[in-house]
Parts: C-alpha cells; sequence; structure tokens
C-alpha cells in the first residue's frame, strides 16, 4: 500500500499542490488497491485529477466514457494543455478519416475519451480489446440514471462493455448522487464489488436564492438590478437557446457590459473565442444553455443566475456549482415566476415518446424501418431492437416520464420552500443539514446582504467593450520581439 | 432550393433552377453559416407586414417590403467574392491560417501551454509540418508576410481580418462582435470576413513567396466534382453513355445527371450539346416550346407525342437558357 506521504509528494512533483482536494486521495488510493470505485464528490474537487494522477502510477491506458459529447473536445483541450499531449476522443463529430487513423494508432495514446454510442461499434470496441485498458472511467455516472435530451441508452450497455473489455478497474465519477441514484448505478453498472466514497454535496460557499416574480416585467427588471449589482464574472443559465438570445440583446441594450451568449448554435470558431474571451475575464457574464461549462475551468465565477429553473436538483446543483470554485463567496439565484414550471413539463413530453408513438412504431416499423429516425423513434428503436415487446416499451417510458415529473416536483419543492434551501436541498441528497445563518439561504425568512458577503461590484464592468483596434497594432501585439 | 444552393447540396435540380434564376455562383457560400433562423426570420417579415406567403414554397414581397428592400440594398454589404469556377474551404483555411499565427505568437513569447485553434486534424498536421519546416526564422518570416499583405489591401479590410487573428493572450472577436463593433448585421460582417479570407487565398496562391503555399494547396477546388468531369471526358472523347456506364462502374441515371451537372457549369461552347440532342428533335423541342418561357416548360408537352426523353429535354432547355444569358 502507498503512503498519504508518497502519494503527496507526487502530487507536488507532478500538479505543483501541496495538498489533494476533498476526496481526491481516498478515492486514488481506493483505485491503486484495485478496487471499483464509486466517488461522489462535490462539484469544483477536481475530479480530472484523479484520473490524470491514476495515469500517471499505472503502464495502461485511461479510458474515459463521457456522455457529454460536445463537452468532451474541450476536456481533451484542458488534458493537453496540462501537458498530456496523448489524449484524444473518440466521437461522433470526428470524421471518418480522423477516427480510422485514432483507431489505428490507438495505442499511442494514454488518455482517450469516448463516447457510450462510439464505444458500441464493433470496430471501435475491438481496438480498445487489443490495447491494456488500467482504468475504466465512468464520468457523470449520474447521466446513467437520469433522462434527458443528453440520455444514451447505449449508456445501459456498459455493464456488457466492461465485461468485453475484461473488467479493467472501474472508477465511476459524479457530483450529484442521491442513495436511490447510488444503487441505481451500481445495480446498472453491474458490478459484484465496488467501494462507495460519497463526500457532502454541500457548497457553504455558494449562498442559495430563489426570488419569485408574477410577471416576466418584473423578473427582468431583477435580472437587470442583479446584473448591474454583482460583482463579475458570472453565469446566466436558460431552458431555451431563443430566450438566451434575447435576453443577451436585452442586457446589451440596457448595460455596457460584454455580455455573450454560448450554446449549441454557435460555430467552433465563436465557441472556442468566447470561451478563451470568459476565461481571461473579456466577458462580465455568459447567457449559456445547459451544456456550458461542464469542460471549462474557470474559478472565479462569482454568480449563477437560472432564468429558468432547472429540471431537476441534480442538474441545479451541477450547474450552480460552477460559482465559486475558488472558495470565496459566491451565490445563487433562481428567478422564478410562477407557473414557469410549464416549461419543463412540456420539455418532459417532448422527450419521452407517448403510447401512440410507441404503438404505430411497433405496428409500423417495416414500412417505417429504412427512414430517418428522429430522436424519439431512435430511442424506441434502440428498444425494438433489443427485444423488448411493445408493452414493455410503454411501461419503461411511462416509467420514465413519473421519473421525470417526480424530479421536477422536487425541483418545484426547494424553489417553493419557505424553510431553508439548503436543508431541503441536502436532505434530497440524504444529508442533514441545520446551520442556517444569514449567508445561507434567502429561506425562513432571511434576507442576504449582498454587500456584507462582498458580492457587490464596485466597478461596472470587466473591461469595456471591445475595441476597435488597427491592424497594425494587431501584429505589432501578437509577435513578441 | 436556395438555401440547398447556399448550403452547398448540389443535386442537379438545385444547381438546374439555380442557373435559370442567375445564383449559381452563390453555391456553398454559406455552407458554415447558421440558417436555422430562417423560419423565424419569414414570420417576422410577414407580421411586419413586409411579405406575404403565395403557397407552402413561396413567399412575395409586399409593396412596404419592396420599398424595404431597396433602401436596405442600398447600404448592405453584399458577397463581392463569388465565383462560377472555384469553392474556397474558407472556414478550414481560416481555422489553418489562424492556428499557424498562433502556434507562432506563442512560440515568440516562448510559451508551449495554451489551447490550439480547433481545426481538423489533418489541418492541424499541416500546420505542425509547416511549423517545423519552417521554425528557424518564423517568427520574423510570418511577421513580416502578414504586414506585406494587409498594408497592401484595403484599410477597413485588413482591420477586419487582422481583428480574428489569435494568438497569445489575444482571441479575437467573434462574427458577433466583429457585427456589433461595425454596427452592421451578422450575414454583412460574414461577408466581409469571407471576402476577406477569399482575397487572403487568392493571394497566397499567386504570391511569388511560398512561405503560405503549404496551408492552401487542397483550399481552393473546382466547382464542378471530380466524377462528373471524368464522365464528361469519357463523352467529349466518343464513349456512349452505355459505355461510361460500364467503364466507371456507375449507374446510367448517374451518368445522365453527371453531364447535366457539366452543361450548368460549362459555357456553352465547351458543353458538346449536339451529341445529346439531334438536329431533327432540336427543330421538334424548338418549335413545341416557342413562344413559352424556359420557366414553364413541362416535360409532359412533348413526352407522349415524340420519342425525347426526360434528359434530352432538360439538355435543352440549359442549351436555351445559356443561349437567352447571351441576348
Amino acid at each position: 500500500m502507498i503512503s498519504s506521504d508518497d502519494l503527496k509528494r507526487q502530487l507536488k512533483q507532478w500538479f505543483g499542490f501541496d495538498d489533494f482536494r476533498m476526496g481526491q486521495e481516498e478515492v486514488i488510493k481506493s483505485i491503486l488497491e484495485g478496487h471499483d470505485t464509486l466517488g461522489v464528490l462535490p462539484t469544483g474537487t477536481g475530479k480530472t485529477l484523479i484520473y490524470q494522477y491514476v495515469g500517471k502510477m499505472v503502464d495502461g491506458m485511461v479510458v474515459v466514457v463521457s456522455p457529454l459529447i460536445s463537452l468532451m473536445q474541450d476536456q481533451v483541450d484542458r488534458m493537453r494543455y496540462l501537458g498530456e499531449k496523448k489524449t484524444v476522443a473518440i466521437t461522433s463529430n470526428l470524421s471518418w478519416v480522423d477516427r480510422r487513423r485514432v483507431i489505428k494508432h490507438l495505442n499511442k495514446f494514454k488518455y482517450v475519451y469516448v463516447s457510450p454510442e462510439m464505444l458500441s461499434n464493433t470496430d471501435v470496441l475491438e481496438s480498445f480489446q487489443k490495447n491494456n485498458i488500467s482504468l475504466f472511467v465512468v464520468d457523470e455516472a449520474h447521466c446513467i440514471n437520469q433522462w434527458g435530451p443528453d440520455f444514451r441508452p447505449e449508456y445501459l450497455n456498459l455493464k456488457w462493455i466492461i465485461n468485453v473489455l475484461n473488467h479493467p478497474t472501474t472508477l465511476m465519477l459524479t457530483a450529484t448522487a442521491s442513495n436511490d441514484v447510488i444503487s441505481d448505478i451500481k445495480e446498472k453498472i453491474g458490478l459484484p464489488n465496488v467501494d462507495t466514497i460519497k463526500y457532502s454535496t454541500n457548497r457553504p460557499n455558494i449562498a442559495l436564492s430563489v426570488d419569485t416574480f408574477t410577471s416576466n416585467e418584473d423578473k427582468n427588471e431583477q435580472l437587470l438590478y442583479l446584473v448591474n449589482k454583482l460583482v463579475k464574472p458570472g453565469i446566466i443559465y436558460f431552458s431555451s437557446k431563443k430566450v438566451a438570445n434575447a435576453v443577451c440583446e436585452w442586457i446589451k441594450e440596457k448595460t455596457k457590459l460584454n455580455v455573450e451568449v454560448y450554446h449549441a448554435d454557435l460555430d467552433a470558431d465563436s465557441r472556442y473565442r468566447i470561451q478563451h474571451q470568459f476565461i481571461n475575464d473579456k466577458i462580465d457574464i455568459i447567457c449559456a444553455t445547459s451544456a456550458f461549462g461542464m469542460g471549462i475551468d474557470k474559478d472565479n465565477i462569482r454568480f449563477v443566475i437560472h432564468y429558468h429553473m432547472p429540471a431537476n436538483l441534480e442538474s441545479y446543483v451541477q450547474e450552480m456549482g460552477r460559482a465559486g470554485r475558488d472558495g470565496k463567496q459566491s451565490i445563487s439565484y433562481i428567478l422564478y415566476k410562477e407557473k414557469d414550471e410549464i416549461l419543463q413539463y412540456r420539455f418532459i413530453e417532448d422527450t419521452i415518446p407517448s403510447e401512440d408513438m410507441i404503438s404505430f412504431f411497433y405496428d409500423h416499423y417495416e414500412q417505417m424501418k429504412d427512414n430517418d429516425f428522429d430522436e424519439k423513434a431512435t430511442l424506441i428503436n434502440y428498444y425494438l431492437q433489443k427485444g423488448f415487446t411493445k408493452s414493455e416499451v410503454i411501461n419503461i417510458f411511462e416509467g420514465r416520464r413519473n421519473e421525470l415529473v417526480t424530479s421536477l416536483n422536487q425541483m418545484l419543492g426547494y424553489v417553493k420552500t419557505k424553510g431553508c434551501k439548503r436543508e431541503f436541498l441536502l436532505r434530497y441528497f440524504n444529508e442533514n443539514f441545520s446551520d442556517h445563518d444569514e449567508n445561507c439561504c434567502n429561506g425562513e425568512d432571511t434576507q442576504l446582504q449582498l454587500e456584507k458577503m462582498n458580492l457587490v461590484q464596485e466597478s461596472r464592468s470587466l473591461n469595456s467593450r471591445t475595441q476597435n483596434l488597427k491592424w497594425r497594432s494587431i501584429i505589432q501585439t501578437l509577435f513578441s520581439k | 432550393m436556395i438555401q440547398n444552393l447556399l448550403n452547398g447540396k448540389r443535386t442537379v435540380s438545385t444547381l438546374f433552377w439555380a442557373m435559370r434564376y442567375g445564383l449559381l455562383q452563390y453555391s456553398a457560400i454559406l455552407k458554415t453559416y447558421d440558417l436555422n433562423s430562417i423560419n423565424d426570420d419569414i414570420n417576422k417579415l410577414i407580421s411586419d407586414g413586409l411579405a406575404k406567403q403565395v403557397d407552402e414554397y413561396q413567399y412575395q414581397l409586399t409593396h412596404k417590403g419592396q420599398i424595404k428592400k431597396d433602401s436596405v440594398m442600398e447600404s448592405f454589404y453584399i458577397l463581392k467574392n463569388s465565383s462560377y469556377q472555384y469553392d474556397y474551404d474558407v472556414n478550414e483555411f481560416k481555422a489553418r491560417v489562424l492556428l499557424a499565427i498562433q502556434s507562432v505568437s506563442e512560440y515568440s513569447f516562448q510559451n508551449k501551454n495554451y489551447y490550439p485553434v480547433k481545426t481538423d486534424m489533418k489541418s492541424a498536421m499541416i500546420v505542425k509540418r509547416w511549423f517545423i519546416e519552417n521554425k528557424t526564422k518564423i517568427v520574423e518570416q510570418l511577421k513580416k508576410y502578414l504586414i506585406n499583405y494587409l498594408a497592401q489591401i484595403d484599410e477597413h479590410q485588413a482591420d477586419i481580418i487582422a481583428q480574428q487573428m489569435i494568438g497569445h493572450e489575444v482571441y479575437g472577436m467573434t462574427n458577433g462582435q466583429l457585427a456589433d463593433s461595425m454596427n452592421i448585421s451578422n450575414v454583412e460582417a460574414y461577408f466581409m470576413e469571407y471576402d476577406g479570407w477569399v482575397n487572403f487565398i487568392n493571394y497566397i496562391i499567386n504570391d511569388e513567396n511560398t512561405l503560405l503555399h503549404p496551408l492552401v494547396h487542397d483550399i481552393r477546388t473546382l466547382k464542378m466534382n471530380n466524377h462528373a468531369i471524368m464522365t464528361y471526358q469519357q463523352f467529349i472523347s466518343g464513349n456512349t453513355l452505355n459505355h461510361i456506364s460500364k467503364n466507371l462502374g456507375v449507374k446510367l441515371s448517374t451518368v445522365r445527371e453527371h453531364l447535366l451537372e457539366m452543361a450548368i457549369w460549362l459555357p456553352e461552347d465547351k458543353f458538346p450539346y449536339s451529341m445529346i440532342i439531334s438536329q431533327d428533335d432540336e427543330k421538334i423541342l424548338f418549335e413545341s416550346f416557342e413562344n413559352q418561357s424556359i420557366d414553364d416548360w413541362q416535360f409532359k408537352q412533348i413526352s407522349e407525342k415524340y420519342d425525347i426523353d426526360f434528359f434530352e429535354f432538360r439538355i435543352y432547355q440549359i442549351l436555351r437558357s445559356k443561349q437567352d444569358d447571351k441576348q
């Protein structure tokens, strides 16, 4: 067994840190002892460091399965930036040629990120089989259980895949898992002995506020007040790209702040620039949909505002957990207008195939099978191909719908509770909390004091809006003499 | 059809109608531009009383809309670099040249840890090889190259190109930021950028200084697809359609589509129309459609009476379009 001192010495040498963050050491030890491990560590703990560290200790490859393709390339860029040049991602975003090239030279890589559906491809899987895998990581493991636009039925295949790969040591990582979710993850991953290392979900340096409105005008007014008043930088989350665009334009019009949108419609070029402008404090506020930020590492975000309430408490904790990674005081707001949840109920209806649709698909499969399937049809088809009967599939989706509605109701419970918000949140993750104070949340009739918490912005903006520079001066800045 | 054309989807039918509307040179110019919001934009025009819907696929400007269009057009920046001959992979070039500038910039600051500009692997490899081969004097050389180029083009365009450059602690402007800073629409900013990059590509290709040649060799390509060119070459050297089909291992219908595509792209005298339409058939076709506008011709007007197939009919339609254009 390796001593804590040895582990720390290596940490200093490789990463320049004196100490591990909460949970890191325990999880690393468990893996190095060869245990399959489920790590539930709060947002901002530095989960990447865990498998990067282990990667340096072992001979074989580290394979990371991650559900969010759009963020995988960010993670690869980050690993490379951290000096791990032998890192690659295999996703459907790769061109066919690039994919062939990577698969052929897979043994040249140390860290390989792969999306679940790519791992279900025979050629990809066979190529992994030929390599020595020292650690198999399932990132965002709660997605095994969660259902949403990013849900992939292929995650359910992981049990089989781990077996085919000869059961390498497996690490499951998540920031948010209630006891129910933990047992669900364990059941679906199907490994007999899993060490669970669970730390509190609580982020004490993030104050929690829920503000309720009766009209959109009031909500917007409060938003404008907050973006002017709060210390920047910050993120505003939206459930819809359209609203994100509109509100972003509106804030630009009403303030002198640097505000940009960031969501799936952006091209790669804009995405790159905005991400780096934001990381380098050139942008005050990002208006984002929920896909944003999971790949980026920015530790001085002071506020996260939810313009629309999230679909469940897991997403909420993930998103607001972007704030205050540096440990300094930060704040999370949910701006709730009565009946906002209707939007979320509609999302559920839009994501889950109805009974009629399932019946129609099963009854007309022969006529339809050569067509391109939309998202819902692809889902139904997945189950059909696995040999599920029509009524089984109807039951599965009915069950899913109920789960989603239950999760949404929990979220709504948090929004509406008059009691301590943090207590409510942590109770959901099976934790006790009874230390409510003036910096905790705006439940229990508490008025949060932004000034006292140092959350009020002195100057107006991090940077004045981008100036039009002349080309000669740009060329001079680009190259050092 | 127009959306397909701008996106670069080149079915024969899209190309044919693009030729009829005189839009061929705009093919693929918006390949990477996000056209998702187009329906919202159309609805906005309708609700503002600027346009009305004719049927499922057609919209018409109202009188108010026409006036608005004329006033917008007066100052609106329209793409200048449209070409009948070449496709420019502007996005790939841009990513490549930005990566090249970034890597040299970071190198000049002796910084090895940075997030490289996103490109595909091929482009990353090309830039890497280029960087290694030129490493010794690369900072001086590239800086000089850029200054030489930017100094001899329009000052405003030079600023636009430079504002997009990425390097050590420089992240440049997005299309949206560029548009905001000039107080113009995103599409106009996109066109300005596009023109700027195409000019730069052409400059590099024709420049005696070969420093940036490796970055552009596959960026400018012919619009006509290679298979169609092969079919065309076999055809003008005397092969029958059946022979070509066998020689190239493609379906007869594909051979016909290739020839239609070539006829659309090539000037009238470069395409052997008489090898497809006999003089007798040409006479029949001429007389059948004598007083009709080409857009209104219907194949069924002749298909039952004469032994002329759709392929000949379409080829003749293309021929007549080319002749009309000359008048």
